[in-house]
């Protein structure tokens, strides 16, 4: 005898002989087996649904007023007849008819458990519903009241928790009162407005002198507006060829009125919510919504991301700066000097490799660290703190707003940290047309490697002003982006509106520790990656600058620069400048070192600071700046692309970006120096 | 309301979960489960990006830029079936 039974003081002679069935329904996980189990103890079998795999589990329950059979159906979420679960609970609501189902709904849960009730309404009336985990929702903050939500639903409610055996007894006697007086429950299931109920009552009044029972006219009207495959079935067969094509043809103008069929069903558990469960919002959540008015609303949430933005870069420079001069002055230079010296007497070539070519390489690398590091430590703030996440949004939607469909914004708004990750998940969009415009579109997205030469190289050139300059080259390279993407949109490669629901974490104070890990981890990557190959390119820029010599000009570097120095002029370029930037190609962060040795810096991006300004005047720094962001991307997306889109749309893509990236330089630094910023250093 | 879900995203584009709730003045489980029906019916569907690098799995980012396909950054997207519902277009075929 189960504990049930016992507490109930059943008869063991009358238990063994049942008569009535109760079901016990509900989702899936929402704790019906616990239930099952307790209700049934051992007196229980289990099976399969005839022809199905799907198991069948069923015992003896014992009501005060005798024993029933209670039957386990399979954990459904709807009852449409997408799955075989959901076909055999509606067949088993149909023909078996029970005296009493026992709904089970999740507390933590109850809007989707309410929507399968408001399904199970429709075809059965005498319903007692098991309000389980409510010791979850009361941890969660989550209250529920019981009461009310069984006045709202119009049906016995029992609050629960199932594993720990409470309200089973209650809910066993409210099952017993139902068997007993069916008139407990007075459920008014959901009802559609409008067209579509003038619909709805049309159809239900062609199909009610033809539908065989047990199926309700109205319930089988529903169905076929929701598209539900075995209702079409039954109409067919019921209407026969010469009523069903007229009605098929009906459904298919009416597609869309399912939306009303489900929007009535949330509309009533959305009443029925509203009425029961109480969400404090505090803390954490209710932070989340105030802050999230302004970082996600469409104009402050720009504003505020350039405030950010400008805010981080301005500290960056602030702290960062002096350490990168110190890091120079006391270590990179001393290095180079040292090892001059003490190769003296060697070859120059030798002195020249490791002062020159190695140690700048190296010394870019390390004195990269301290902007990185911040860079990084800001980054790693804001996404720990849960704002990066909103960012994404409002680039989503500027992307968007601009006509750059949601297919193309997302994988975009991911090129922010590295190209090559736009271009992999380009793959999202459906169409080729759309895959191809977002590929040849990443590369305008300033990844974090351009960002950081941006931070290394701006205040050379714009001293003070490097924050404006920045968020301004930044700025402009959103212009172009939007620019080309609207064109491409409009042209070549025309495609239909896509539109996204992102899910943001709630806002939370930053932890040191993850934080930490996550500079760790980036600057960890930037010295094993990026650091390797700035280290060799560096050594090949020297190699190429230095020989066959003598002097700089007499090298195969500088005769490949003059050759292509007639286009570097309109911008103001000398033939290193273009060097520089050609040896981006290799890495973004290449063009630093690049730079560092065609400019005698000995060694550091510090010591280049100085160097620069003195034979870069501000117009062509501005134009080579924002050529560097615009220009052929790095070897690494390059390959990307050719994998992603083969060799000829990546053929496209270059030159497209050697076109908008040329013709913009040379139009900035005529531009500049119309308005007298000045040409020369 | 359902269709009120399927009209702001087709006027506004990317929206965030509790943006649109608080919008919509029902609490984001509500949303949660309308969007998931809207789903089942074929009028959104969940976007999982691919080709992840394997770099992404290891990035602390990675939930925040939407590209792993971990439960903070579930994101839906309208299909061709919800733009059409919600510009009250019927469908074909």
């Amino acid at each position: 005898m189960t504990p049930a039974e016992a507490a109930a003081g059943v008869d063991p002679a009358v238990a063994a002989e049942p008569r009535g069935t109760v079901a016990l329904l509900g989702q899936p996980n929402v704790g019906k087996s616990t239930v099952f189990n307790t209700l049934t103890g051992l007196r229980q079998h289990v099976g399969n649904w005839p022809g199905k795999t799907v198991e069948r589990k069923e015992g003896r329950l014992a009501l005060p007023d005798g024993a029933a059979r209670l039957i386990d159906l399979p954990g459904t979420y709807s009852l449409t007849a997408g799955s075989a679960e959901e076909r055999i609970v509606r067949q088993f609501l149909l023909h078996a008819d029970p005296d009493v189902v026992i709904f089970l709904a999740d507390a933590t849960a109850l809007e989707r458990g309410l929507y399968l009730l408001a399904e199970v309404l429709a075809l059965h009336g005498r319903v007692v519903v098991g309000l389980n985990r409510m010791d979850v929702a009361r941890e969660r903050g989550v209250d529920v009241d019981a009461d009310a939500l069984s006045r709202a639903l119009g049906l016995p409610v029992v609050p629960m928790v199932a594993r720990n055996a409470d309200g089973v007894d209650r809910l066993l006697s409210e099952a017993e009162a139902v068997r007993r007086n069916p008139a407990r429950c007075q459920a008014s299931p959901p009802a559609m407005q409008g067209q579509a109920a003038r619909v709805l009552d049309d159809l239900t009044g062609r199909l009610a002198p033809v539908v065989p029972a047990p199926y309700p006219p109205r319930w089988l009207a529903q169905k076929l507006l929701e598209g539900d495959t075995e209702a079409c079935g039954l109409a067919r067969d019921a209407l026969g060829r010469t009523q069903w094509p007229a009605l098929e043809a009906e459904l298919r103008e009416n597609e869309d009125l399912v939306l009303d069929v489900l929007g009535a069903r949330y509309a009533w558990v959305e009443r029925a919510v509203r009425a029961a469960v109480h969400r404090p919002s505090a803390g954490r959540v209710s932070w989340t919504d105030r802050l999230d008015r302004i970082a996600t609303h469409g104009v402050w949430g720009f504003v505020l991301l350039f405030a950010v933005l400008g805010a981080a870069l301005a500290l960056t420079f602030e702290i960062a700066l002096p350490l990168q001069g110190w890091l120079d002055a006391h270590m990179v230079q001393p290095s180079a000097a040292a090892t001059r010296e003490a190769l003296a007497g060697a070859p120059p070539w030798l002195g020249g490799l490791l002062a020159d070519g190695v140690i700048t390489g190296v010394g870019t690398v390390l004195t990269f660290l301290p902007v990185l590091a911040l860079f990084y430590v800001f980054m790693g703030i804001l996404e720990d703190s849960g704002y990066l996440a909103r960012v994404a949004l409002v680039m989503d939607r500027f992307m968007h707003g601009i006509g750059l469909h949601g297919k193309s914004a997302l994988p975009l708004t991911l090129g922010f940290g590295c190209n090559v990750i736009s271009v992999m998940n380009a793959r999202i969009i459906d169409s080729r047309a759309g895959r191809l415009m977002t590929i040849l579109l990443a590369p305008l997205v300033p990844c974090s490697a351009r960002l950081a030469v941006l931070a290394v190289l701006t205040p050379a050139f714009f001293g003070a002003w490097a924050s404006v300059a920045m968020i301004g080259l930044i700025a402009l390279n959103m212009l172009v982006l939007a620019g080309l993407g609207l064109l491409l949109n409009r042209t070549t490669f025309r495609g239909a509106e896509s539109a996204f629901v992102m899910e943001l974490p709630l806002y939370q104070r930053p932890h040191l520790r993850s934080t930490l890990f996550y500079v760790y981890s980036n600057l960890k990557a930037f010295v094993k990656n990026a650091g390797t190959v700035i280290v060799v390119a560096s050594i090949a820029i020297w190699a190429l600058s230095s020989f066959p010599g003598p002097g700089l000009e007499n090298s195969v570097l500088a005769q490949l620069g003059h050759l292509v120095a007639p286009v570097g002029d309109l911008m103001g370029f000398d033939w290193r400048l273009i060097a520089a930037l050609l040896s981006s190609f290799v890495a973004k962060e290449v063009a630093i070192s690049t730079l560092g040795i065609l400019y005698g810096a000995d060694g550091g991006t510090a010591a280049l600071t100085q160097a620069l300004p003195a034979a870069v005047g501000p117009a062509a720094g501005l134009a080579f700046l924002a050529v560097t962001m615009l220009f052929i991307p790095c070897m690494a997306t390059v390959a990307v692309m050719r994998q992603e889109a083969g060799w000829a749309w990546t053929l496209v893509s270059a030159v497209l970006l050697l076109a908008v990236s040329l013709l913009l330089g040379i139009g900035l630094y005529q531009g500049a120096v119309l308005l007298g910023l000045g040409g020369a250093p | 309301m359902i269709r009120r879900v399927l009209a702001e995203l087709a006027e506004r584009g990317t929206l965030d979960r509790r943006g649109l709730a608080r919008q919509l003045d029902v609490p984001p489980e509500m949303l949660d489960a309308m969007i998931e029906r809207l789903a089942t019916q074929g009028y959104v569907e969940r976007v999982t990006p691919g080709g992840i690098p394997d770099a992404c799995a290891t990035c602390p980012v990675a939930c925040g830029c939407g590209a792993d396909p971990c439960e903070a950054a579930t994101v839906w997207r309208l299909t061709d079936a919800g733009r059409r519902a919600a510009e009250g277009t019927p469908q074909r075929g």
